[in-house]
Formats: C-alpha cells, structure tokens, sequence
C-alpha cells in the first residue's frame, strides 16, 4: 500500500471513529476492519481518544490580565497600560471611570430636579393654609386682638376727651 | 502542549501580547479566537524548540498534578455538590499525571492535533486554518497520533 493511499485508509478510519460516515462508507470500513492488525490499530485509536476525554482544561491563573497588561506595557514602553493613563492612579479604568461620573450627575440632576419641583410646590401652598386655617400657622401682627371665640376684634383707640 | 503549567501561562501571556501588538495585522478572515490559536500554536512550537535545546526535562513540571487536581476540583465545585474523596481526587490526578506524561512523550506535530481537536474540541475546518494542514492530512495524522498516545500511556509506568 503506496503512503497516500495509507494516509487516505487513517483519514476514513478517524471519519468512522468520530461517527462521520455514510451507511455505504461504514460497510466498507467494518470490511476493512475485518484485518487484525487494522482492527487493533483502531482499537488503540480509540483508547487514545478516551483517555483525552477525561482531561480538564486549566482554569485561568489569578492575576493574569493584570500580568498580560504588565508585559504590553514593558513591550510597548510604557505607550499602553501606563498607570498614568488611569484616573486617580489606583487601577480604576478610564471607561469605569466615565460610566461613574455619569451616574454621580444624573444623581445630582435627579436631586436638583426634585429640589426645583418642591419649590413649586411651596410657591402655591401658602394661599390655600391660610385660607383653611388661619389660626393655625399664619402668624398675625401682635396689636391685634383676638376675642375668646378666635374672632378678630377692630382696634378701638380712645378718643381724648374735650 | 508543553506539559508543564508555569510554561504554559508564560506562554499564554505572550499569546495576548503579541495578539494586542499586532492586531492591526488581524485582517478579520477568520475568527478571533481561530487567530489567537494559531498564535499560540506556533508559540508553544518555538517554545518547544527552545526548551529542546536546553535540555529541559518535563519530570520536576509534570510533578504538580496532583496539587493542581486538588485545587482546580476545589476550585470549580459548586454549591452542594460533594466533594470527592481524597483517596478518588488522587487516584484521578495521578491517572491524569500518567495521561499527561504520555502526551508529551507524542511528537508535538502529533500532539497539537490531539490538543486542538480532543481537548479544545475544534472543529476540523479551524484546525487547518490554525495549523495551515488540508483536511485528509489532519485527519490521517490524527488517526496516528491517537494510536501513538495510546501506545505511549501503556508505556508509562503507573505511579501508583
């Protein structure tokens, strides 16, 4: 058997090992595998193809964005990832920083917003407490007289005798 | 790929570096992540040829499985699920330390194919454009290198 046609028997082997072939394709192969040695060589394939699918990817080691950026910023002298380039220079990112003041004025907009809305409002409360009850918060000049009732009396002054 | 962790997070960090300083060279034809594979890839292969010249023997590196397997089991449990037993997580790590040392006793041509496609699970069509192979080359090479890991974990003396 020349290498090629070898190369092309693996290839349809793997096809029917991972289940990647037709019916015609399938009988042509178990014909095949019908030799011991083939047999066995794809009885070791297969074994070999278990034994990876118990195997764990590694979890991402700690700190390693920090590290890649570390290495960028040796690699590109100091041009990315500088810490000058970060606000306040204690690893807050420019981006994290943008999206905070953003929120700290709408915060401030919001609450000035409300305050405005308030002030409004007290424009036109005065008018309708007093004319509920006057007694009750509207403070009235000292000289006048209140009768027992709640009443207000008029002012008499004496009139100097002739 | 090069059966050692130290080496391969130094490597991996290299991949995003040379990735950020080139990205401009990135002309979007195949995906991303396709990209930072093949990067990668042709990384662990210099590596390789690096620590070949040195003389660097993989015993001492492969010697932290069992610590890693703890700590990785520790590490991805989840909520209420049980933790297995110490006498299973060590059986379990030193079946994966016996695979591991079988796969870097592969040839690295062989073994990047088992990587990419029985550990990363690629699909064939990223696999020949990370590695630059056709389609039946990948395959037949894939067929050798399963047989050769096999022959190779057999080979490995059980540590238990």
């Amino acid at each position: 058997m020349t290498a090629s046609a070898k190369d092309a028997q693996s290839a349809h082997l793997t096809d029917f090992l991972e289940g990647n072939v037709d019916d015609g394709q399938q009988a042509s192969i178990e014909l095949l595998l019908s030799d011991p040695a083939l047999r066995a060589e794809m009885d070791a394939a297969r074994a070999g193809r278990a034994l990876l699918k118990g195997l764990d990817t590694q979890p991402t080691p700690q700190n390693f964005l920090r590290k890649v950026q570390r290495r960028v910023r040796r690699k590109s002298g100091g041009r990315h990832f500088h810490p000058a380039q970060q606000p306040f220079g204690f690893g807050l990112s420019i981006e994290v920083f943008i999206v905070v003041a953003i929120a700290v004025m709408a915060a401030c907009w919001m609450v000035l917003d409300l305050g405005r809305q308030s002030l409004e409002y007290d424009v036109f409360r005065p008018a309708a407490v007093e004319s509920k009850a006057p007694s009750e918060g509207v403070d009235m000049p000292e000289a006048t007289p209140r009768s027992p009732a709640g009443k207000i009396t008029p002012q008499t002054t004496p009139r100097p005798s002739p | 790929m090069l059966g050692n962790s130290a080496e391969a997070e130094d490597v991996a960090q290299d991949v995003f570096v040379k990735a950020f300083m080139a990205i401009e060279s990135f002309r979007g034809d195949s995906m991303l992540g396709t990209w930072l594979y093949r990067i990668g890839i042709n990384l662990c292969k210099n590596r390789l040829k690096y620590l070949s010249r040195r003389q660097y023997g993989t015993k001492s590196a492969l010697e932290d499985v069992p610590e890693r397997a703890f700590s990785r089991q520790e590490n991805q449990r989840t909520v209420g699920e049980q933790a297995p037993r110490p006498d299973q997580a060590l059986e379990g790590a030193r079946a994966e330390s016996r695979v591991q040392r079988a796969l870097s006793a592969v040839d690295p041509q062989f073994r990047e194919l088992l990587v990419l496609r029985d550990i990363q699970g690629l699909p064939y069509g990223d696999i020949m454009k990370i590695t630059g192979l056709a389609e039946g080359t990948v395959k037949s090479r894939l067929h050798r290198a399963r047989s050769a890991l096999r022959r190779a974990y057999d080979a490995q003396e059980d540590p238990s």
